[in-house]
């Protein structure tokens, strides 16, 4: 692992987390760790058909039994309308995000929840849950992508129409939308190349597979006020989510974050707190849900199922002269798969004239989906990266040199429409190139894969406090949950700006009453855009801190600067003046004026985007079809590493993940459409005994928009992993292998039918 | 004028097909009503489920923002991530 070049004094550190202690000696608070006095303890009622019409709710025998406090189903929630609300940068339609909670008329998944009980034990709330009696009428269900789309497949919505084509279809379906993508003329692309291939690709649905469950506590006051405390990637999407589902008014509702065992996309909707809300409502008393690992399978949102079509076409010099995606992904039981996202980052790392990119929205008789990292582009840029693999051996090039001979470059104007602004890819191609890893021999049934990826990265709106306690030490607030050391990042940062010792700022992630509005913890946007309204905030005050040392120095404010964490005359004619430095203006605050703090309150924009290259070798063992990681290099641009070791961790724990998509994971469900696989023995995620060390390479092409260059690290390393392994794979067994997981009965088919 | 680019699916839906139009706004909030006014839809199907890029920065939620005829104005799907 390289070291950053070190120009500032704070940013660019490894500097110990503020939270480390607490998570390592088990003091950190996580979801399922508050207990309340009178608290009761909720459990959920889940559809054990893929799809079925609810004719009946019986929870009188449930409601019965001996310290049982409440019973709710769907009868007790306000029926939402179904019309897509904008909810930060997301649009829901709250009517589907209702039904997901709480099914109403049809369970469209098994594990879908359909009532929820609270009672005095965990015991006696899954006893309680087994008293509820539902009567379905179990209808035909359809899982996989492909089959959802066929004409007799079983429809899911009868009210849904697809969107994004024109005349609006008379028949409802299961394909929810349609999007497409245009750059110049593919078709003509294609006559003007050399080679042109053609593939299909099947990936399969994966879970985040964090380790922490889903939970929650939650407490309405008879006066209706409700504190909720839970692990999220937003608490204020907590709030604003139950408080547009359950009809309460967002000032009453309080959320409180608990620290988080990970997310990666999956907790940034709600599942539990909208119910243990309304079972506190009935029994006046706090309650706590948590669910399973089983549940978490079975009930909670993974990523989606893909199928899909890739044509590229290129000069037998390596100029890719025409490319065409057609994509299918799964959006589980609701409309909303990340396809839009899928087809703008499809060929997006690449410099085209003539592409085209169609996708397609599809729903089926399995769990919502949810952002998982980057979500889409993982499944699409699969694609793209292994045909461009296929092209690069076809006609002798270079993987690496095939990229950069089509890199995107500022200037580049990307299929979805953007030119791009300054970007790393080719310093990721170089770096990648450079390595010792690229040069080193494989042996016998050994493979190596080279793969690249790219995500856009987003802002949005961010809030920070920064206040200036009486002995000069700092308190920061912000409200962006941390899930990979994001309070070390904003500490540096405001160390930086304000010229202090890190070490003198507490940073704390705070609750939903004070502090103003966040967008989640996700798209790789809070080291950005909560970090630039830590910026803020640190030259808010700073600015007072100036004006403070004026009054004591009885000068104008413009007279006074701010450097190395002191007020200075601004030259020899504002004065002879002994610098002053934070903590002696602090300790004078309530002669100048009282408390002194800087505040910020945003919505970031310019978040720069980021690419990464990755190395993947493998060994195939050929009478097993196992496929062993030998090593593993994954390079990326972040920008500026505000925190080296964290940028670090996020690429490999995203390469790891996309290790896991590549070789392993995969839903495996039964005729009747129910989940066979629902835990960790049976779902194989990587652990540290199955993978080498990942070598974690970062490039650092600031992004201009950020005053320290910050781009998001997060999304970008699990995209090219699917194709490294892939394209590995392949050049260890000498056979292309369209679809994922690489498991060893695939392995082994696929071998057998090349000889 | 300025320049606004819709994909070619949105195209398809709101302009027949045409990815390039052109009205007469000075800021974002002018060019959603001179679209809704042109293609009846298209600036309401902007506003509530698009996000637009204007000199090559996606805005999620773009309002106040001035454009000129120098202005290079996209129109995307939101975008969110994990």
């Amino acid at each position: 692992m390289n070291e950053q070049p070190k120009q500032y004094k704070w940013v660019g550190t490894r500097a110990i987390r503020p939270d480390g202690v607490d998570k390592v000696t088990g003091r950190a608070m996580y979801g399922a760790d508050l207990a309340l006095p009178g608290m009761v303890e909720g459990k959920v009622v889940r559809s054990p058909h893929a799809h079925a019409r609810i004719i009946s709710i019986d929870t009188s025998k449930a409601e019965a039994l001996k310290g049982v406090t409440a019973v709710i189903t769907a009868a007790d929630m306000p029926v939402a309308d179904s019309k897509p609300v904008a909810s930060g940068e997301a649009m829901i339609n709250f009517k589907d995000l209702a039904n997901n909670v709480l099914a109403r008329e049809k369970a469209l998944y098994e594990g879908q929840a359909v009532a929820a009980v609270a009672a005095t034990t965990a015991a006696i709330a899954e006893k309680a849950a087994a008293l509820v009696v539902v009567n379905y009428e179990v209808l035909p269900h359809v899982i996989d992508v492909m089959e959802a789309i066929k004409e007799d497949a079983p429809v899911l919505h009868d009210d849904m129409f697809t969107g994004g084509v024109k005349p609006k279809p008379e028949k409802a379906s299961n394909v929810a939308n349609r999007v497409e993508f245009a750059l110049g003329d593919a078709e003509a692309g294609f006559a003007a190349a050399d080679l042109v291939i053609e593939r299909k690709f099947t990936t399969e649905p994966v879970h985040q597979g964090y380790i922490e469950p889903h939970a929650v506590v939650a407490d309405m006051n008879p006066d209706g006020k409700v504190d909720v405390f839970c692990s999220s990637q937003g608490h204020f999407m907590v709030r604003a989510f139950c408080s547009q589902l359950l009809h309460i008014e967002m000032s009453k509702i309080k959320v409180t974050a608990a620290e988080i065992g990970g997310g990666f996309g999956g907790k940034t909707t709600v599942y539990l707190e909208p119910l243990a809300i309304m079972l506190s409502r009935k029994s006046g008393r706090p309650v706590r849900m948590t669910m399973s690992r089983e549940e978490v399978f079975r009930g909670s949102g993974a990523t989606s199922g893909a199928a899909m079509t890739i044509k590229m076409g290129a000069t037998k010099d390596g100029k890719i002269t025409g490319a065409y995606a057609e994509l299918y992904l799964q959006a589980g039981a609701f409309p909303g798969s990340p396809v839009g996202p899928a087809a703008m980052t499809a060929f997006a790392p690449y410099d085209l004239d003539n592409v085209k990119v169609v996708g397609f929205d599809v729903v089926s008789n399995r769990q919502k989906v949810v952002a998982y990292r980057a979500p889409g582009a993982p499944i699409s840029e699969y694609g793209v990266e292994s045909v461009v693999d296929e092209l690069a051996s076809e006609l002798g090039i270079d993987p690496i040199e095939i990229r950069t001979i089509n890199a995107a470059k500022e200037g580049t104007q990307a299929a979805y429409g953007v030119k791009f602004g300054t970007i790393g890819f080719q310093e990721t191609l170089d770096a990648a190139k450079a390595t010792e890893h690229f040069k080193t021999p494989l042996g016998p049934n050994q493979g190596r894969g080279v793969a690249s990826g790219f995500w856009f990265n987003i802002g949005g709106e961010s809030c920070a406090g920064i206040r200036v306690n009486e002995d000069g030490s700092i308190s920061l607030t912000e409200g962006s949950p941390d899930i990979g050391g994001s309070r070390a990042s904003m500490a540096l940062m405001a160390a930086e700006t304000l010229g202090v010792d890190y070490h003198s700022i507490k940073p704390s992630v705070v609750d939903t009453d004070a502090i103003g509005y966040h967008f989640v913890t996700g798209g790789s946007r809070v080291t950005f855009a909560t970090g630039m309204a830590v910026v803020e905030a640190s030259k808010a005050a700073i600015d007072e801190l100036r004006a403070r040392a004026a009054k004591v120095w009885d000068v104008d404010v413009d007279g006074v600067v701010w450097e190395d964490g002191h007020a200075k005359p601004a030259s020899t004619n504002v004065g002879d003046f002994e610098p002053m430095s934070l903590a002696e203006i602090a300790k004078v605050a309530n002669k100048t004026g009282g408390p002194i703090s800087g505040h910020a309150d945003i919505n970031a924009k310019g978040a720069g985007p980021a690419f990464g290259t990755h190395i993947c070798d493998v060994e195939v063992d050929p009478d097993t079809g196992h496929v062993t990681v030998l090593r593993y290099t994954a390079v990326q641009d972040a920008g500026r590493a505000i925190h080296p070791a964290y940028v670090e961790g996020q690429i490999q724990g995203g390469a790891v993940q996309g290790i896991g998509w590549a070789l392993n994971e995969e839903y495996i469900y039964d005729k009747n459409g129910r989940l066979e696989n629902a835990g960790f023995l049976d779902y194989r995620v990587p652990v540290a005994s199955d993978l080498p060390m990942i070598d974690a390479i970062i490039v650092e092409v600031p992004n201009p928009t950020h005053p320290f260059g910050v781009r998001g690290v997060g999304e970008v390393p699990i995209i090219p992993p699917l194709a490294a392994v892939s394209n590995a794979v392949a050049a260890a067994t000498g056979v292309r292998f369209n679809q994922l997981p690489l498991s060893p009965p695939t392995i082994l088919a696929g071998i057998a039918a090349s000889k | 004028m300025v320049k606004v680019t819709l994909s070619s699916g949105t195209a398809q839906q709101f302009t027949n097909g045409v990815t390039e139009v052109n009205v007469e706004a000075k800021n974002v909030r002018q060019m959603f009503k001179a679209l809704e006014a042109d293609f009846p839809g298209l600036g309401e199907e902007i506003q509530t489920s698009m996000s637009v890029a204007i000199d090559g920065v996606i805005l999620p939620d773009p309002f106040l923002e001035e454009v000129t005829e120098d202005s290079e104005i996209y129109v995307l799907p939101k975008i969110g991530g994990g």
